[in-house]
């Protein structure tokens, strides 16, 4: 019996001992916790930003917040070049799972960023998970921008980001989906973030060809391309009605996309269905059946203008970041494999509908005091 | 000690024994014949799980016998000595090749630093000790694990369906890769095999009904080959058939992918997983070990049960790492294993369960025992 307990406990001892004991372990305070990475390409080199905490500073009270954070940078002929600056600058090896934003320049964008997603890949601690953001800024200017709620630079980003997703007004891809792209030579769009005026603003969407630049999409611009890709999308707008002006909040109830192949030629029939609510008017007029019937018509004629030139957009330029490849590729598997995709795309043909059902003011009663104008 | 299970655990041994190959699965599927895999996933279920079904019938036969003692009474005794080192070196492999599968998955994808001898040293002991203990102990171990494995594996395949694409495991039939049918259900039988450990537990008839086993064998087959469906799409969902087919681990970077936004303590799924989908590794190890343990004690049966445990846990290491040093090892130890598991579980049994019948239809009696 005391030889069993003795076997048991040596047993006990040595697993324990021989897996809690990985070459791996290492105390989470003797690593540099990275937040956000930068990745720019400058002349010939690439060059890689990273934000790091900075430890030291957490117990003076008087410190500003910002100062608790360092840029690292690190420039090199290549990535593994480029990443050795930076390790050779950090007195503790620098930990990527901790990292809450992915920003790529548009110089590296038009360089390529092919490379640097395969190089992610092969990170055991970097996440796949992570949102990827464009800019046009400079790192200078991205680094020099005024935080609202956060210290940190990644954590401002990655917040934006999730406020803007949440609340219905972005479309986001995350490194997994952009290697996806990659692997398949698809065109999408990558969520881009600027410095205006001191602080960081998402304001378009940079179009990815593959792995390269293929033109940008201002957030005004974006109206049809957030219609078509996003899930659970909620937009505002003044819908001209007559003299007046209608604020309209829409919700996309259904997207309805059927492709066809008729006589070598693509065509996909795309119904929209969207509901609204009237939210106010510019001047204190009644809204009658008449009225919401003017504002309802407007609104269709704009979000269908919305949807074309979209559509017309991403033809023009040969890419299909609408994902259209996607929907024709299941109802067509081997023609589409046949096709050569981007000119069968700039030929397709688009029957587009668009239905909106008007609700007026919600629990307000539209009609209850303002002025007869119809 | 009866080595007896019940069919609760039949089903929970079979499962972790199979589900041990699941990490690939998608990756292997994906290749080979893209959004048609849940058909071939369907087609393979019901070919093994109808050989589970032979084997649990074989078993039933003689009853309260495991494969070493009725063999020479239909192969004679060369024939069944024969039979039986081809399981023991078998089972032998497996244990090797899944030593091997997880030590690079636990390297590569988690502990990158740490050598790869050193991950059997801390799991080998433990395998010793539950195969030591036998079936219906490992039996009882699998009901647990099992329970655990397979309703927090359905969560995580949840949680990626959720976040993952339906579009990408459209269209669920694509008439053009149908041609790789053949090459899919080679690649998937592997994932398959395992059966053969039903050679080792005896079957005592309870009641009349002597038949269920062999239905309960071939349901667990096919709840198996479900599983293994939602493996595949859920992981296809998640990164697509373009990426996964990049991906040897390609489950557990369908499952780093997944982040629950608003269940954040498990966030973190790739080591939750790492403590929940590994468990079902280790009993598939600890079944496989076992195996090879009862048909080594029936032939030393002079030596203890301890020593033939510890020596086979010891020869398994040193395997492993004549494995470590074959480059590529990985690529073709599924291509082995499957060849090894057509012969062992279902070539053999069909072929002993042809002579039992023959043999039962001619009047013979089947001596029992050696």
């Amino acid at each position: 019996m005391a030889a069993k307990r003795a076997a048991f406990l040596a047993l006990a001892i040595i697993t324990a001992v021989i897996s809690s004991g990985c070459w791996d372990a290492l105390d989470i305070n003797k690593k540099s916790l990275c937040t956000l990475v930068l990745t720019d390409r400058a002349g010939d080199n690439f060059v890689f930003y990273a934000e790091v905490p900075n430890l030291t500073l957490g117990q003076q009270q008087e410190t500003s917040g910002a100062a608790h954070y360092d840029i690292v940078v690190g420039e090199g002929t290549t990535y593994t070049n480029a990443r050795r600056a930076i390790n050779n600058q950090l007195d503790k090896p620098l930990f990527l799972g901790t990292v809450r934003a992915l920003m790529l320049t548009d110089k590296l964008a038009k360089y390529g960023v092919e490379e640097y997603f395969y190089r992610m890949q092969t990170m055991v601690d970097y996440r796949r998970v992570l949102e990827v953001v464009t800019t046009h800024s400079s790192p200078e200017e991205i680094f020099s921008v005024k935080l609202e709620n956060n210290v940190s630079l990644g954590y401002e980003i990655d917040d934006t980001i999730t406020t803007l997703k949440d609340t219905g007004k972005l479309v986001i891809y995350t490194a997994s989906d952009v290697l996806n792209f990659i692997y398949a030579d698809r065109s999408y769009v990558v969520a881009n973030m600027d410095a205006v005026n001191g602080r960081l603003a998402f304001n378009g969407y940079t179009i990815m060809k593959g792995s390269h630049y293929a033109g940008f999409i201002h957030v005004d611009d974006a109206g049809g391309l957030v219609w078509l890709l996003g899930r659970n999308i909620v937009h505002t707008r003044a819908v001209p009605a007559g003299e007046y002006t209608a604020a309209v909040e829409i919700k996309c109830k259904s997207r309805k996309i059927r492709p066809q192949y008729v006589s070598g030629q693509v065509v996909f029939n795309i119904d929209m269905d969207f509901t609204a609510q009237l939210m106010y008017m510019n001047d204190n007029i009644s809204v009658d059946k008449k009225q919401a019937e003017v504002i309802k018509n407007e609104l269709q004629s704009m979000l269908l203008d919305e949807l074309v030139k979209t559509v017309q957009h991403s033809q023009a330029i040969g890419c299909d970041y609408l994902e259209l490849w996607d929907v024709f590729r299941i109802h067509y598997p081997g023609v589409y494999r046949q096709l050569d995709w981007p000119s069968a795309y700039q030929n397709a043909a688009f029957n587009i509908t668009v239905t909106a059902e008007l609700d007026p003011g919600g629990m307000m009663d539209m009609e209850a005091q303002g002025r007869k104008v119809s | 000690m009866t080595n007896t299970i019940t069919n609760r655990q039949l089903f929970f041994m079979l499962l972790l024994t199979l589900t041990g190959g699941t990490v690939s699965i998608a990756k292997t599927m994906a290749a080979t014949v893209g959004t048609n895999a849940w058909l071939v996933l369907t087609a393979t279920s019901l070919l093994i799980g109808l050989a589970a079904a032979m084997i649990v019938s074989l078993n039933a036969m003689h009853e309260g016998q495991m494969l070493f003692d009725y063999a020479p009474s239909l192969v004679t005794r060369p024939g069944a000595y024969i039979l039986i080192l081809y399981y023991i070196a078998y089972f032998l492999f497996i244990l090797s090749g899944l030593l091997y599968d997880l030590t690079r998955i636990l390297h590569y994808d988690f502990f990158p630093k740490t050598p790869q001898w050193t991950f059997p040293l801390a799991g080998l002991p433990v395998f010793c000790y539950v195969a030591y203990k036998g079936i219906t102990n490992l039996g009882r171990l699998a009901e647990c694990v099992g329970i655990v494995f397979i309703s927090l594996g359905l969560l995580v395949h949840l949680l990626m369906a959720i976040e993952g694409r339906v579009s990408r495991i459209l269209p669920l039939i694509d008439p053009d890769r149908l041609s790789g049918f053949f090459s899919g259900f080679k690649s998937a039988l592997f994932s398959f095999f395992g059966i053969e450990m039903l050679l080792v537990i005896p079957f005592v008839k309870k009641n009349k009904n002597s038949r269920k086993p062999a239905k309960a064998a071939f349901l667990s087959l096919l709840a198996i080959g479900a599983f293994y469906i939602i493996v595949v799409e859920t992981s296809i969902m998640k990164i697509g058939i373009d990426d996964i087919v990049n991906h040897y681990d390609a489950l557990v970077v369908a499952i780093r992918d997944t982040s629950p936004k608003g269940l954040e303590i498990i966030s973190r799924l790739d080591i939750f997983y790492l403590t929940m989908g590994l468990s079902g590794l280790f009993v598939s190890m600890s079944i496989a070990l076992m195996a090879a343990v009862e048909y080594l004690c029936r032939l030393f049966k002079n030596l203890s049960r301890l020593l033939i445990t510890v020596c086979a846990g010891a020869f398994c290491y040193v395997l492993f790492l004549v494995f470590s040093g074959i480059p590529n090892f990985f690529e073709i130890y599924p291509e082995i294993g499957t060849y090894l598991g057509l012969f062992g579980g279902i070539l053999a049994p069909c072929v002993l369960l042809l002579i039992a019948r023959a043999k039962k239809r001619g009047g013979k009696a089947v001596p029992h025992g050696s």
